[in-house]
């Protein structure tokens, strides 16, 4: 057909369906003939079934508007067709838009036409979704500079930025009325759709890791050096590059290497430092490899060092499985779903979240007056510097402080932070935005690099999203801001509070006020709302980036595990005091909000596997603090025993699971909590134990008595009628866990009060077999604890005497039994044999708790009494079986409170 | 006559000899053999509640239990049962830490085996092990303290410490030891309120007092 053909064929079409509509239902709307029409209905027909050469007009419909049947009919009807120019005209002019009638000519010109507007279509959808995106995505803009400039309007077109610096009352004041009158206005934010994450795979960020830690691996990198190796087209495989731009690999690159070095470097190096080999950690977990995750990184790089592998699998395992179940309980499973992806995949959600919540700004700025009275009191107590890790603890372990401040406690950040500082590109230290004491330091040892700041930069996410959890109590904690920034004199705020924040704060105030003059008062301004953002997805990358590798050792995480986090646990359980601990969360209630907040802001700030640890520890912690003291204090020794199968209460293994990884994972948490106990700081009556009890440890020579003292005179009778139920070691939950949080068996006393000593009848009656460890308070038990308490190092894992002894002369620490009593520091273990007057093999071990010229006094447990005396005879030699003495340190040694032979 | 009596006894001294002969031909015990020990041979790292077993080649009707006898260096008591041709040997108290064991097997006082093994050193032990040596021990020093105290049941009172004088049992002169701390002209009253104590507490006579009197 011609044009012309079709033209006419057309026309035949619309007269037809104008006389025989009722044949042709598809066609909607109601056709409109013109006037100037000169066909009749009945002539028409006639015409029609002539043409078609059909004899019904459902027939004639059939052929006629069938692109194949009508490009048959005979071209001459329809040359003859004719329809005056002006009907044909008005005609086409006046059908309907709905009655435009679908493609029923088959023709090149026409089809081409055809794909011509379809083509036109797609684009003008992809304008019009662009268009619709772009109004979404600068919705929040508006929403920003609309509150921005209702701030600005009453804050920052006042004359403070010039304000003398003398007169910083009067600024902050303005500044605090102003913000008051801002935030009484109760400006919400609606959620906003997040820009379009890059969609990541486990094996994208898998290899990019791989590539990363093999750059690492036997040099000192910066997070820009290892992100800039992994940029090189060289080492970035084909597959890879074929799925993200250049852009986009530079921005997981940074996240990645980020993650890479942090987990390397710093932890798993000071982990090393403090002597646990992170390879023997999860070792384990790296030579286990379930799925092809593991397999491509195995694969593709001989050059990628097991451990790392392994580290990334841990620390994967914890930001997926542990965090999520712990903020699902702590939080609300939505707020979870919101922190670590609903799914845990590497996939942003679409549906933003409604919740929204107001600070209060009284609350706000009290507690950054006391955050800055806080700051105030600070005191150098250790040195900063590039201090490792282990030097500051071994700063803290021989720094006795008789009332630390929480300024210590700052000092003790700073000095994290410098071990941060570390590199001459790591430059940015953000203080995310929250404050106070606990939290606010956390966060603002954070430390980013401008690798990663571009990387959020160019996906327009991150820099800090304002989060929100369902803990309204705990708002207040989310925005205190300035405090830190204060003291620490880090970056403008600008460059580190989240846009909405920022939103709140003039830029010219973060650029030009001083943290000085502005202290507060920029906390009260910067006091933001909090608003559930949403997964965005650099977060989500940042928490999957480390997971890539480790993601697919789940399933077998959960067996594994326990036995990786059991050989750090004696290590860090044997430093840990839980009763100072439980104290100090008690008296300071706002430093476990403050974890809590801070750790989530660092989730949404980039840092979301160590976000998730401190604010998990946070929650824990204040869990100690507030309400929940049983609860809390129950997670952590639950937690620290690494068990995480066994069947104790729900929430309560959500809450311990994250506990116990954050105190292996973040050094500095452990280091917090070492730091409370080697202060001595909250010295309280009260208890030592965790049940209840006894009177707080005394650190140093002179407290291992009273430790000791207080221990025993707590025991009570169990196995044998001997004194061997330590009440202070008797976790009311954790029966039946490993030794770190129990001693002593309800069930296996229950059954066997007298269990049997060996093959035959000894004990007479005995029934049950010899009790294993940690049944009972053994004899060793006694010293490992007392030592413990009082700060000496001795493994806690000495159950049998001759272990004991023997670990006292490896130390060098063993004295014979010849030792006159008068050199006989007390505090010092003392060895018995079978037999009082005769010793026999090496049996028994006591302490020493006093000496005189006469006698000696020695408390013990695991025995028919608690204390006895033993007589010193004439040459200075002490009787009843002693076989030698394992004394304390040396610093101990030289402290000597007997007097000397024949003095009175 | 004399070559009648001589004939039979030469029958019976051969008829003895055929007896003894076929007694020790067919002694079963001269058959038995050590198929395996365990611990091997020269193993280390032994527990100290170790399971011993020896496997025998013993058929059935050899009575093991009798023939068979099993001495260890040093010494140990232990119990010994039988299964079949195996041999299991428990001691009855935790061996010695970090020491070498000799293990010799007899038959009918025949040495046919001799191994030895050594035992875990302290650093070897397990928690677990140390806490079941740990039993043992506690309780063995634990009631070799009642008994000395059930011998003499007046040591419980001492020592007495008051602001006159300390009284201590010194056993290596297995006397009352009586420190006088203030000195004094006349010791005679203090020395007489210490006999007296010292007797009310029911001190055997034959364990005397020494006194010590301040410079």
């Amino acid at each position: 057909m011609n044009g012309d053909q079709i033209q006419k064929l057309e026309t035949l079409q619309k007269i037809f369906r104008y006389f025989f509509r009722q044949e042709l239902p598809q066609f909607s709307g109601e056709l409109v003939m013109p006037s100037s029409m000169d066909w009749t209905e009945e002539g028409f027909k006639n015409y029609v079934l002539q043409v078609t050469g059909t004899k019904t007009i459902t027939e004639a419909k059939n052929i006629l508007f069938d692109p194949v049947k009508n490009s048959k009919i005979p071209p001459v009807y329809l040359e003859t067709f004719t329809l005056s120019e002006k009907a044909s005209r008005d005609l086409l002019n006046n059908l309907k838009p709905e009655d435009q009638p679908t493609q029923t000519v088959l023709d090149k010109t026409r089809l081409e036409e055809l794909q011509q507007r379809s083509t036109t279509n797609l684009e003008e959808r992809k304008r019009s979704q662009e268009v619709a995106a772009k109004k979404q995505s600068t919705f929040m803009e508006a929403a920003q500079a609309t509150a921005k400039s209702q701030v600005q309007t009453q804050v920052a077109d006042k004359p403070i930025f010039v304000v003398a610096p003398e007169e910083p009352e009067i600024v902050k004041q303005q500044l605090r009325q102003q913000a008051r009158e801002v935030f009484a206005k109760q400006i919400y934010l609606e959620p906003v759709k997040q820009p379009e994450p890059i969609i990541l795979t486990k094996q994208t960020l898998g290899i990019l890791a791989t590539i990363g830690a093999n750059e690492i691996k036997n040099s000192e990198k910066t997070v820009q050096e290892v992100s800039a190796f992994i940029l090189q087209p060289k080492n970035i495989p084909d597959i890879i590059k074929n799925l993200y731009s250049q852009e986009e690999i530079g921005s997981i690159s940074g996240i990645v290497a980020r993650d890479i070095l942090r987990r390397n470097r710093f932890f798993w190096e000071e982990l090393n430092r403090a002597g646990i080999d992170p390879a023997k950690i999860t070792g384990s977990l790296a030579i286990t490899p379930k799925n092809s995750d593991v397999a491509i990184l195995k694969a593709s790089a001989e050059l990628y060092p097991e451990t790392e592998i392994a580290n990334l699998a841990l620390a994967t395992a914890v930001s997926e499985d542990t965090f999520h179940a712990f903020a699902s309980a702590a939080l609300g499973p939505q707020a979870a779903n919101v922190l670590y992806g609903e799914n845990r995949e590497l996939q942003q959600t679409d549906t933003p979240s409604t919740n929204s919540t107001q600070v209060n700004i009284e609350k706000l700025i009290d507690f950054s007056k006391e955050a800055k009275n806080i700051f105030s009191q600070n005191k150098q107590l250790f040195s900063k510097g590039q201090n490792p890790l282990s030097n500051i603890l071994k700063q803290f372990e021989s720094v006795k402080i008789e009332t630390p401040t929480n300024s210590d406690i700052f000092n003790f950040f700073q000095s994290i932070k410098d071990l941060f500082a570390t590199g001459s590109s790591t430059t940015a230290v953000a203080l995310g935005a929250t404050g106070g004491v606990g939290a606010g330091t956390f966060v603002a040892y954070q430390f980013y690099s401008p690798t990663l700041f571009s990387a959020w930069n160019a996906q327009a996410v991150l820099a800090g999203k304002i989060t929100a959890f369902d803990m309204p109590a705990y708002q207040t904690f989310v925005s205190s801001l300035s405090p830190a920034q204060q003291t620490l004199r880090m970056f403008s705020l600008g460059q580190f509070t989240s846009p909405v924040g920022s939103m709140f704060l003039p830029t010219e105030i973060a650029g030009m006020a001083t943290p000085t003059t502005l202290a507060s008062a920029t906390a009260s301004s910067t006091g933001v709302i909090v608003t559930e953002a949403g997964v965005v997805g650099t977060s989500l990358v940042t928490a999957e980036a480390g997971a890539a590798a480790g993601t697919a050792l789940l399933p077998v995480v959960g067996t594994i595990i326990g036995a990786a986090v059991g050989m750090v646990v004696s290590w860090v359980a044997s430093k840990i005091n839980w009763a100072k601990v439980k104290k100090f969360f008690q008296e300071n209630k706002y430093i476990g909000p403050t974890m809590v907040a801070g750790g989530i802001l660092m989730m949404f700030g980039g840092g979301v596997v160590t976000g998730g640890l401190i604010a998990t520890a946070g929650v824990g912690a204040t869990a100690m603090g507030s309400g929940g003291i049983v609860a809390g204090l129950s997670a952590i020794p639950a937690g620290i025993a690494g068990v995480f199968g066994l069947a104790l209460a729900t929430s309560l293994r959500q809450i311990a699971k994250p506990i116990i990884i954050s105190l292996i994972t973040i050094p500095f948490v452990i280091a917090l909590i070492i730091f409370i106990i080697n202060s001595s700081a909250y010295v309280i009556p009260g208890s030592t134990s965790i049940s209840g009890g006894g009177v707080t440890p005394v650190g140093g020579c002179e407290g291992v008595v009273t430790n000791g003292t207080s221990i025993t005179s707590s025991l009570q009778k169990g196995f044998w009628q001997f004194y061997n139920h330590s009440p202070q070691y008797d976790h009311p939950l954790d029966n039946g866990l490993p030794c770190n949080g129990d001693h002593w068996s309800e069930s296996y006393y229950a059954s066997y009060p007298n269990p049997c000593a060996s093959g035959t009848d000894f004990p007479a009656g005995c029934k049950g077999t010899r009790p294993v460890a940690c049944t009972l308070f053994w004899c060793t038990d006694l010293i490992m604890k007392t030592y413990l308490q009082s700060g000496f190092e001795m493994p806690q894992n000495m159950f049998a005497v001759v272990t004991m002894r023997d670990w006292f002369q490896q130390q060098n620490r063993l004295l014979s039994a010849d030792t006159p009593a008068t050199e006989i520091p007390i505090g010092s273990a003392i060895f018995f044999g079978v037999g009082v007057f005769t010793p026999g093999p090496l049996s028994h071990v006591a302490l020493v708790s006093e000496v005189n010229q006469d006698y000696i006094t020695i408390i013990e447990s695991n025995n028919s009494v608690t204390t006895r005396k033993l007589t010193v005879s004439l040459n200075g030699k002490v009787q009843g079986g002693v076989v030698g003495y394992g004394v304390p340190p040396l610093e101990c040694n030289q402290q000597q409170t007997a007097p000397p032979p024949g003095a009175e | 006559m004399k070559k009648k009596i001589y004939i039979p006894v030469l029958i019976v001294i051969f008829i003895l000899l055929i007896a003894i002969g076929a007694y020790f031909l067919t002694r079963k015990t001269s058959n038995i053999k050590i198929i395996a020990i365990n611990p091997i041979n020269l193993s280390e790292q032994i527990s100290i509640f170790p399971t011993i077993s020896i496997e025998t080649s013993s058929t059935t009707g050899v009575d093991i239990e009798k023939q068979v006898k099993v001495e260890f260096e040093p010494e140990f008591e232990f119990q010994k049962s039988i299964n079949g041709s195996i041999i299991s040997i428990t001691p009855n108290e935790p061996l010695q830490v970090g020491t070498q064991y000799k293990m010799i097997v007899f038959n009918n006082d025949i040495k046919i085996s001799e191994s030895s093994f050594k035992t875990s050193t302290s650093s070897q032990l397990t928690p677990d092990e140390q806490a079941k040596l740990q039993t043992f021990l506690d309780l063995q020093y634990s009631q070799s303290i009642d008994q000395e105290y059930l011998q003499k049941p007046w040591l419980r009172s001492f020592p007495i410490d008051t602001p006159q004088y300390v009284l201590v049992y010194d056993s290596e002169i297995n006397k009352i030891r009586a420190r006088i701390k203030t000195k004094a002209t006349n010791y005679d009253v203090l020395q007489k309120e210490i006999q007296n104590k010292v007797k009310a507490l029911n001190v055997p006579d034959t364990i005397g007092i020494q006194f010590i009197f301040p410079n």
